[in-house]
């Protein structure tokens, strides 16, 4: 009976401790679902990287001096099953003050409605399906989106004087609403999509696509795709001695498409945003990053740095007063901020960022703005 | 036009038929010999497509200097399935029990186990990346044959899956180690009864198995320029597929059904979308449990 009651004020001395410890709170925590391991672990683990040297330029700039930051960051392997857990344990963790993730737009959907059921906020880099934002309040998203992209696509393949376009795209949330959206403001602005095919991702030979897109006979042909599967159709296109140019949606900014393309991805054409191309101020962290991870960001850990960089501003504003609920606030007044992007807008209305768009292409392997 | 078009689309059929044909003989050869499926098989497949990359880039090897060290690599990991995933589970060797059902079951999940492993490692090490073959070594020339183009790479598909399949016809009909293995997978307790090593005979099956899959692995890379740790994931399964529509046990049913699934998939191509073609080999797998549950070539068991 003595220890029965030993082992309960114990507990309760503990408990006060810790909630003690908790109103001075020395560290706002944010907790973040990304891939870390399978077959995206890379992208997780860019996105880890975008992280932490926005924690390391925020700790330099010296905007918050009495606590610390950390962004805690869990494995999802891209699954909605992982996502939801994690959801279900972060919600619970009340020393989170909000969650990052995901990285696909399938996850971030699936996980989104648990966040905003419990009024905290999901805030997501990366996914950029159309519905991620109409989950509810607390759900955020600061990335290029489809619905922008979709347009600024059109806008740029008239200016090519493109009439006919094939387009190949990633059967996900991701590809069918870049290939419907760019599809969609394409065809308004006169252009005609003579064919459409979504291809299988684990596949490698795409060849059948590509001699089907061909025989269309289109201007261009737009690839809806990341890296891996663009560069592949892009070599077995030119493998087949067809030279009709391509066009890739904006996810296609990144090294790795000319990385695992070679020759094949010259003269391809694309919206730049998170390329070095686009500024100094992304340039610079281009370099700053290779030379700390040894390898060149993509746009994902680029994007990332801009989100952390964007929440770990509004800490700075609000510390100590740091809750679940100041975040949402924080993030739905925000208006034109500067980012290593340039300038970003954020709409309250449809709650969405406007990062600028640039017209670019590909020669001998590096992004240049075309002006 | 179009027939070429159509002549061009047979032909990719055929080149990855090959593949499929190359990896379910690996499969096959096992499981004549221990009535159990290899699911690390896919694995040593991309073992062959790592060990091709590193070939090509840390050593800086020319491809004729790859070729060696490949087959080599295959034939080291197949010996290391046989011992980490199949001896720890076999504490006899008399037909009863290494045919029996807890010793398939349990092989199954080793090897799938040990399989997870090595996709797991590979991933850690290079972070999931898509890696590139440099491009000197990459075998992706167009061809043209006749106004249908093909790659380099086609054609060394092509001709190295009939270079192993003559080798392996060689290795099983005029070598000791062959005739014992073919003793084995037919009278196992006759095999026994006149001094066969079975040990033996399944190392070398293993080995011989692997050396199949890391050259299809090999080649592949080759053709397609990348590779990445998931790679063999795809592989295993239609492996698997054209293995049981072949009939189990049957090499030449394993190379009929192959380029049956390859061809058919590119043909199924022509007419829908190419996301669907995934259909077509389980559909052939459907049909062939259904109505010829031996399948083409399956010799029939006590």
């Amino acid at each position: 009976m003595n220890r029965h009651l030993t082992a309960i004020s114990a507990a309760l001395a503990l408990g006060l401790c810790a909630s003690a410890g908790h109103a001075q709170t020395e560290t706002v925590r944010f907790a973040c679902y990304i891939p870390i391991t399978g077959p995206l672990a890379q992208f997780g683990a860019n996105m880890q990287h975008g992280f932490e040297m926005a924690l390391e330029d925020f700790e330099k700039s010296g905007k918050l001096k009495d606590a610390t930051v950390t962004i805690d960051c869990e494995d999802d392997q891209n699954r909605a099953d992982d996502a939801i857990n994690l959801a279900r344990k972060f919600i619970e963790d009340d020393s989170y003050v909000a969650s990052i993730g995901s990285w696909g737009s399938t996850v971030t959907l699936a996980a989104g409605p648990l966040y905003d059921k419990a009024k905290m906020v999901n805030i997501t880099p990366i996914s950029s399906h159309p519905d991620v934002t109409k989950v509810g309040p607390y759900v955020f998203r600061q990335s290029i989106i489809q619905s922008k992209e979709g347009p600024a696509n059109a806008e740029y393949l008239n200016k090519l004087g493109v009439k006919k376009l094939a387009m190949i795209g990633l059967p996900n949330d991701y590809g069918k609403a870049n290939m419907a959206l760019t599809r969609m403001a394409f065809e308004k602005s006169g252009g005609e999509v003579v064919f459409e095919e979504f291809i299988r991702p684990d596949a490698q030979d795409f060849r059948q696509v590509i001699q089907k897109a061909a025989r269309t006979e289109p201007d261009m042909i737009y690839l809806g795709l990341f890296a891996p599967q663009a560069a592949l159709i892009a070599k077995q296109t030119r493998q087949l001695g067809i030279e009709i140019p391509f066009y890739g949606s904006a996810a296609l900014g990144t090294y790795d498409f000319p990385r695992l393309a070679g020759e094949a991805a010259n003269g391809t054409r694309l919206l730049l945003v998170f390329n070095p191309a686009t500024g100094d101020e992304m340039a610079d962290f281009f370099k700053r990053y290779e030379e700390k991870y040894g390898s060149k960001p993509d746009a994902f850990a680029a994007n990332s740095y801009i989100t952390a960089t964007t929440l770990l501003d509004i800490v700075a504003e609000q510390y100590p007063d740091v809750t679940r609920e100041s975040i949402r606030e924080g993030l739905d007044s925000q208006t034109t901020i500067d980012t290593i992007a340039g300038p970003t807008t954020y709409d309250p209305q449809t709650r969405e960022w406007t990062f600028r768009f640039r017209d670019g292409v590909i020669e001998d392997g590096e992004f240049k703005i075309v002006e | 036009m179009i027939d070429h078009f159509i002549l061009g689309q047979l032909a990719i059929g055929v080149s990855v038929g090959m593949t499929y044909a190359v990896i379910a003989i690996g499969l096959t050869l096992i499981f004549r010999v221990l009535s159990a499926v290899n699911f690390a098989h896919g694995d040593v497949y991309t073992i062959g497509a790592f060990a091709t990359l590193i070939g090509a880039t840390t050593l800086a090897l020319p491809l004729w200097a790859i070729v060696p060290l490949v087959l080599a690599v295959g034939g080291l990991s197949g010996w290391t399935v046989e011992r980490l995933a199949f001896r720890p589970v076999r504490r006899f060797t008399d037909e009863a029990s290494l045919r029996s059902r807890a010793v398939r079951e349990a092989t199954l999940l080793s090897s799938l186990a040990l399989g997870i492993v090595v996709r797991e490692a590979l991933d850690q090490v290079y972070k999931g990346e898509w890696l590139v073959i440099p491009a000197s070594h990459q075998l992706t020339q167009p061809v043209n044959l006749g106004g249908v183009i093909v790659s380099t790479g086609e054609i060394a598909i092509a001709g190295s899956s009939i270079l192993l399949l003559i080798g392996l016809q060689y290795l099983l009909h005029r070598t000791r180690i062959g005739i014992a293995i073919r003793a084995v997978s037919s009278n196992l307790l006759g095999a026994q009864f006149s001094g066969i090593d079975i040990n033996r005979v399944i190392v070398a099956v293993f080995i011989v198995a692997s050396i199949l899959g890391a050259a299809a692995g090999m080649v592949v890379s080759l053709t397609y320029g990348s590779v990445q740790s998931f790679m063999g994931l795809t592989m295993i399964v239609k492996g698997f597929v054209v293995m049981v529509v072949g009939g189990l046990t049957s090499i030449p049913g394993a190379v009929v059904a192959g380029l049956l699934v390859g061809v058919a998939e590119a043909a199924a191509g022509i007419f829908v979308p190419s996301a669907w073609t995934e259909m077509v080999g389980y559909g052939l797998l459907l049909m062939t449990l259904l109505f010829m549950p031996r399948g083409l070539f399956g010799r029939r068991q006590a």
